[in-house]
């Protein structure tokens, strides 16, 4: 039968891979041929898979291979090329989708490689992947359990429930059984990480669906203080004493909070909530969800309080059958100075990529734009300094880029138009970061430690800052004893005097 | 072009296939950041399917008209049709597979604005295995597809029909809201009725329902009792229901931005205790509803509409739009601020219904309790009027 013209065909991996490797970026091509015959696995490539694939890729890890003895990596070697060069689509190993082209290119807890490390893997490949010695292996790391914490081990862990989901029911959301925290006094919390446990055997994945190596696909929950007598299932309450968390999603990163704004975790609180979203994973599983927390010094107190910023669009999705590149576009109007803490994409299975704006007056800029894949949802903390600073009335704009056709294998069939909807098949399109509220004295003073952190001149431009480079002076009353009072200094010299003054 | 797609790397080829292989080649800027009134496409959604007790499985479907305004007429035809075929037997959308022994499974001719979920079903055997029950709608000229299959993903309980629909906000249930059962309706007028033009019809449906889900306002006034009972302190146990909202707390604020439902809480008012009901309503009239995910205001309602049917008809009460008008203070359980109209305290619904133009009238009532719904259906022939 004669394909129709316009009915797509779907790639094999195989074919995937050999495409792949016919167009590699000519600049890569030339840094692996220049490593060529120079690079092994024990000096060169060990240490990125350290930095990068090890703390999945490990023997109890959630990945379906180890990839930390030679002999673990040396078989994978084509297709840890393949995955690498994925870089930041759907499918990309390690599971981060920034573009380096475009926006802020600081986060923190970044494990994307570079170009020089991308050619190192590809030179090595080239190479036949020599072992080389092993005496120059870096030091092992330690797989001593099979969680292993990407933001550093917790203070405090709190566990869930475990939750059983059969093979072939649908998706379900409620609530689970509160769960006490057994802490003291109140502590600040400076990093978040809650990892899913579950027997899912990651080597047969039978059910070919998204987010199929889990199956909490979101928890909405907070910390609350319960009464005596609260009933520990009924995870909603009124009352006070609470506070909120991020979501979390299928395969998330931590979450890592402004550093002067921790939240607090109070002392005789429960993980509560009533909004699990359980996806099945096509086979009979059993979960349960570890919540890390990692704490702020004792007495630490933070400086700015999280903003109300709501930034999304799910209400009226519409995406056509076999159609790649469709846009959603949603706006809010930052009605204080923020701070952006994390860019945060949420868009389901047909999502391929977002990209956030700040528009101040007439001037558009690109934040940041990233890949998106709906099995590893990432969060992406900007590393400190870096945070875009916007002034009230900026406006946020994100767009949402989704890919209904067979080069998205997220979706499960489409040739179906898709909607709205809470299922993971559905669509949803959200940026859910954090966010801090600054009063103008924070916000002026934000950006002048900017200024001089980075000795900023005004040929400079900081993306996201669209008032770091101003030149009024500002009056010492307002950004404290210290200050210089000086905005951006006219020219390097000047720069130069000012440091030494100070 | 997009930068991107002119980008060859390490990333460039997956977006070259999807450029080659996509028709057409032009980026999508969304239609869907225009709100055209009218002139826009149908595309028919599959929406999942549903077991029933003897093994036979329902295919659910419903559609998705462009159009703010536009209301559609395709009749059973060439343009509107049902067809069983082999899996991918017809992902060619010129491939015409009309007949008319097959084509009509009672999918609707009138097509009402935007999303329109849960429309109607189609029921196949214990045995239809992977065959595709497919429905093919041309539209504006256009032709498109929904694909039916036993897909897993799609499987179908009541929970997701709640969920899709917004009821649950971002995703929350509880033991009560999961007990929930769709209301039942009773059609006390005749089910063929013949009439004439501009002569108003009476149709009576009554409609019983569990209760459930419980309002907004009736989970506030749980929970004031809850703290009442607890001697004023917080709510406790019996406060279900509803949203998760954050204490009014710096360090709580983050429940609000983090959580995909924020708007519940947003756009089902935060209390403010010290101003009158009438002040507290305008107060909202004013604000942005702040809502991200799908949203619907729970409560039983009952409303006809034209299911089938060349021409508009016109009913007295005006009836609660049955599609998803996300637009605040619009007649629309997914409008932000809508409440439901009082429920008749007989469960009996009564309204008048009358036609501009002659022909034949399928007209639908839907009874929704805001998370599951029932139908039932009249059909109304209508004469020309009489000439004196």
């Amino acid at each position: 039968m004669t394909r129709p013209s316009h009915v797509l065909f779907r790639l094999t991996p195989a074919a995937l891979s050999a495409a792949l490797v016919l167009v590699l970026p000519g600049a890569l091509r030339a840094q692996a041929s220049a490593l060529a015959g120079d690079v092994t696995f024990s000096r060169d490539v060990a240490p990125i898979l350290q930095r990068s694939c090890q703390g999945c890729h490990n023997p109890t890890g959630v990945a379906p291979m180890s990839l930390v003895t030679y002999q673990d990596v040396r078989r994978w070697a084509p297709r840890i090329r393949e995955k690498t060069q994925l870089r930041d689509r759907a499918g990309a190993m390690p599971p981060w989708y920034v573009e380096k082209e475009i926006g802020i290119q600081h986060f923190k807890d970044d494990p994307s490689l570079s170009d020089e490390e991308l050619a190192t893997i590809a030179a090595w490949v080239d190479a036949g992947a020599p072992e080389g010695d092993p005496a120059q292996l870096p030091p092992p790391l330690a797989f001593e359990s099979d969680v292993f914490w990407t933001a550093g081990e917790p203070d405090l862990v709190v566990e869930t429930e475990e939750i059983y989901m059969p093979a072939g029911a649908p998706d379900w959301w409620g609530e689970i059984q509160s769960v006490p925290i057994p802490m003291e006094s109140d502590r600040y919390v400076k990093s978040v990480e809650i990892r899913e446990v579950n027997d899912v055997d990651v080597t047969d994945l039978g059910r070919q669906t998204v987010g199929g190596r889990y199956i909490f696909h979101h928890m909405i929950w907070s910390t609350r203080v319960l009464a005596d007598g609260d009933d520990p299932t009924l995870a909603n309450f009124d009352g006070a004493e609470a506070t909120g968390w991020p979501v979390h999603e299928v395969g998330r990163n931590p979450d890592i909070f402004d550093p002067e704004a921790g939240r607090l975790l109070r002392a005789g609180s429960s993980v509560v909530s009533n909004s699990v979203h359980l996806h099945s994973s096509g086979r009979d599983t059993r979960a349960k969800l570890l919540v890390g927390f990692r704490f702020h010094p004792e007495g630490y107190e933070p400086r700015y309080p999280n903003a109300n910023v709501v930034l999304g669009n799910a209400m009226d999705i519409d995406i056509e059958a076999m159609t790649d590149r469709q846009e959603l576009h949603a706006y809010e109007v930052l009605e204080q100075h923020t701070k952006i803490v994390t860019f945060e994409p949420h868009l389901h299975a047909p999502g391929e990529r977002m990209c956030l704006e700040a528009i101040w007056g007439y001037n558009v800029e690109t934040l940041s734009c990233v890949g998106y894949d709906h099995n590893w949802v990432r969060g992406y903390a900007f590393e400190d300094g870096y945070q875009p600073l916007l002034p009230k009335g900026t406006v946020l704009h994100i767009i949402g880029y989704m890919n209904n056709t067979p080069t998205n294998p997220n979706v499960p069939d489409p040739r179906n138009w898709s909607g709205s909807g809470n299922r993971s098949v559905s669509n949803m399109f959200i940026d859910l970061g954090m966010q801090v509220r600054m009063t103008d004295e924070e916000f002026l003073a934000e950006m002048q430690a900017r200024i001089e952190r980075f000795g900023l001149t005004k040929n400079d431009h900081v993306i996201g800052c669209p008032l770091c480079l101003h030149s009024i002076p500002v009056p010492s009353p307002i950004l404290g004893d210290d200050a210089q009072g000086a905005a951006v200094p006219a020219d390097a010299q000047t720069q130069a005097a000012a440091t030494q003054r100070r | 072009m997009s930068p991107r797609i002119a980008r060859v790397g390490g990333t460039g080829l997956l977006p070259i296939i999807a450029l080659i292989a996509t028709a057409p080649l032009a980026t999508l800027v969304s239609a869907q950041s225009l709100t055209y009134t009218r002139g826009q496409t149908v595309s028919p959604a599959y929406e999942g399917f549903e077991v029933n007790e003897d093994g036979s499985f329902d295919l659910i479907f419903g559609y998705m008209n462009r159009n703010w305004e536009e209301e559609l007429d395709v009749p059973i035809g060439p343009d509107n049709y049902f067809a069983v075929t082999t899996t991918g037997g017809l992902d060619d959308l010129e491939v015409d597979a009309y007949d008319p022994a097959i084509a009509d499974k009672g999918q609707p001719t009138r097509f009402l604005p935007r999303r329109n979920r849960f429309t109607f079903k189609v029921r196949v055997p214990a045995d239809f295995g992977d065959q595709e029950l497919v429905w093919t709608l041309t539209s504006q000229g256009e032709t498109k597809r929904a694909f039916a299959s036993l897909r897993q993903d799609l499987l179908i309980d009541n929970m997701i029909i709640a969920s899709e629909t917004g009821a649950l906000g971002a995703g929350r249930s509880d033991p009560e809201t999961r007990s929930n059962v769709p209301p039942v309706i009773e059609i006390e007028t005749d089910e063929v009725i013949n009439a004439r033009v501009g002569q108003p019809v009476r149709l009576v449906a009554k409609v019983t329902d569990d209760g459930l889900p419980i309002t907004t306002a009736q989970r506030r006034a749980r929970a004031a009792a809850a703290r009442a009972a607890a001697g004023g302190g917080r709510g406790g146990a019996g406060a279900a229901g509803g949203p998760g909202g954050a204490a009014a707390t710096p360090d709580s604020a983050g429940a609000q931005p983090d959580s995909a439902g924020a708007g519940d809480a947003v756009d089902e008012e935060e209390e403010e205790p010290e101003l009158s009901p009438e002040i507290q309503a305008l107060h909202r009239a004013l604000n942005e509803p702040g809502r991200v995910t799908v949203n619907k205001v729970v409560g039983l309602h009952f409303a006809w509409f034209v299911y089938r049917g060349e021409s508009e008809a016109s009913f007295a009460p005006i009836q609660v739009k049955t599609w998803e008008d996300s637009r605040a203070w619009m007649n629309s359980p997914w409008s932000p601020y809508w409440e439901p109209p009082p429920v008749p305290e007989d469960g009996r619904w009564v309204v008048d219904v009358t036609f501009d133009e002659p022909g034949t009238y399928v007209l639908r009532g839907r009874a929704d309790d805001g998370a599951l719904y029932a139908d039932q259906e009249v059909t109304i022939h209508v004469a020309p009027p009489l000439v004196n």
